[in-house]
């Protein structure tokens, strides 16, 4: 049932989806060209550097989109209409939410990793040599150490945190029937601050028993900083699992379809 | 799974809604191979009994059991069940749709779902968003007639759609539902629908007032189902 699942998930997301990353292209492909093209004048170049303003901003938009459209696609599909069809599938919740989860967050990262190759299109492609590039990179890198793994994971775990609170606030909104988004919205606020708050008191009580100054001190050093990152993260993965376990738990014990 | 006994039991079955009681203790047992009308006004608990059955919602006090288990994945496996409301993706066509059916439910039948669309002049390449609110109704019909089901729950089939529909689409259910099958069809058009029945049973305020036989009832007070609601329920 689990491969049906994911099947039809990303049957229904895929055209979404692909519709959007066309656009991205669009986007990405007007604004390589016209940042490619060498015109001496300062018209042109204020007409550029404002398309190029636009096209980060463009980029902040599609990635705001991508995660808005998961959150959309929960809802519509799980609370709402269709999810007279999709709870009285033979199939666990925890397999429905899982599903959903694991879609949603590989879209999310062909979100960024295309992200990352229109950005590689537009300021790269055209205006340095490929070796310059890797030169550049892997100058950054060496100079970043362990931060670039701690970034990759923190963004990774991240993602995965978001989601996961995203589908627990709608699953606690979903049991105050007619007001089901605006007790979404108030619950993904509740959580966010309780959730937050749990964790700074956490890594709070890590610095006092292995001490303020000791702490503080190895926050100056890559290996330091990293290691605070990596734990914070760490606490992340543990909260965005017991939210997936929670999620299924309100939507097991406490639906209410109405 | 128990295939002797009753397909249904309620014991106890309560559901409340801000200390409201949309069902209030309600005991009933559903027999196999029967067409059940459950008849109400609105407002009176069918809607909520139905959606307890098929586990959109939790009872707050209680017990349901289809065919022996709690609504489940197993359940779900061998109840079939026509919502009041459109549950269908805008986007998808007629066929698409089947194909999702046939990929969940192993007791779907494809080939009886095309044969009904062929006969209600449905195109199945035929996308929802362009379709009327009458004929998304019919298709959602077919798909739940299309199952060979061990219980099939019907809300208010036939209130959306014309008189003349309203008889091709109950002689649809009866021709088309597994042999052995508990039919059980929500409605307040008891009119229309008294002469498929086997059983009635009315219900108001969240509670079970009568559940018999339509032949006793008939016999028992000389009035038709639909004249003995009308007593029953008159404001």
């Amino acid at each position: 049932m689990l491969g049906k699942l994911l099947k039809h998930e990303w049957k229904a997301t895929a055209r979404r989806y692909g519709l959007f990353y066309l656009i991205l292209a669009s986007i990405t492909l007007f604004t390589a060209i016209i940042h490619a093209i060498p015109v001496d004048n300062i018209f042109y170049t204020m007409g550029e550097t404002s398309l190029i303003v636009i096209y980060l901003i463009s980029l902040f938009g599609v990635i705001f989109c991508s995660t808005g459209m998961a959150i959309v696609r929960f809802y519509k599909n799980m609370v709402s209409d269709e999810g007279y069809l999709t709870f009285t599938l033979p199939v666990k919740v925890e397999q429905l939410v899982f599903v959903k989860f694991l879609v949603a967050y590989i879209w999310q990262l062909v979100t960024v990793i295309l992200c990352v190759l229109s950005l590689f299109s537009v300021f790269v492609v055209g205006h340095m040599k490929l070796g310059e590039f890797f030169d550049g990179l892997s100058y950054l890198t060496d100079m970043a150490g362990k931060m670039v793994p701690v970034f990759i994971v923190m963004m990774l775990i991240s993602m995965m945190y978001q989601l996961m609170i995203y589908y627990l606030s709608i699953a606690i909104g979903q049991r105050f029937g007619n007001y089901k988004i605006l007790a979404s919205i108030i619950a993904y606020c509740a959580l966010s601050f309780a959730i937050e708050l749990v964790l700074m008191l956490i890594i709070l009580g890590i610095f006092g028993a292995v001490g303020f100054m000791e702490m503080a001190e190895s926050m100056y050093t890559v290996d330091g900083m990293a290691g605070f990152y990596l734990m914070t993260m760490g606490l992340s993965l543990v909260v965005g699992i017991v939210a997936y376990f929670v999620t299924c738990q309100q939507l097991k014990k406490k639906l209410n379809l109405v | 799974m128990l295939k002797d006994g009753y397909v249904v039991e309620c014991r106890g079955l309560s559901k409340m809604y801000k200390g409201f009681p949309a069902l209030n203790k309600v005991d009933v047992q559903l027999e196999r191979g029967k067409i059940i009308g459950l008849v109400g006004p609105n407002g009176s608990g069918k809607t909520t009994l139905i959606k307890l059955l098929n586990g959109l919602l939790v009872p707050t006090e209680g017990e349901i059991l289809i065919n022996g288990i709690a609504p489940g994945p197993e359940t779900k496996a061998r109840v079939s069940y026509l919502p009041d409301n459109n549950y269908l993706s805008n986007w998808m066509r007629v066929e698409q749709m089947i194909e999702f059916y046939g990929d969940f439910y192993p007791d779907f039948d494809a080939k009886k779902a095309y044969a009904m669309l062929e006969s209600l002049g449905l195109n199945p390449k035929q996308k929802f968003k362009t379709m009327s609110k009458g004929m998304k109704e019919k298709v959602q019909l077919v798909l739940v007639m299309s199952r060979e089901a061990d219980l099939y729950c019907l809300d208010e089939p036939i209130a959306g759609v014309d008189p003349a529909a309203r008889d091709y689409i109950l002689r649809t259910i009866i021709s088309n539902y597994a042999e052995g099958a508990t039919v059980l069809i929500s409605t307040h058009l008891i009119a229309d629908v008294e002469k498929v029945l086997d059983e009635v049973v009315f219900i108001r305020n969240g509670e079970i007032i009568r559940h018999t036989s339509v032949e006793e009832l008939r016999e028992k007070y000389d009035r038709s189902v639909d004249a003995l609601f009308r007593e029953e329920f008159k404001c």
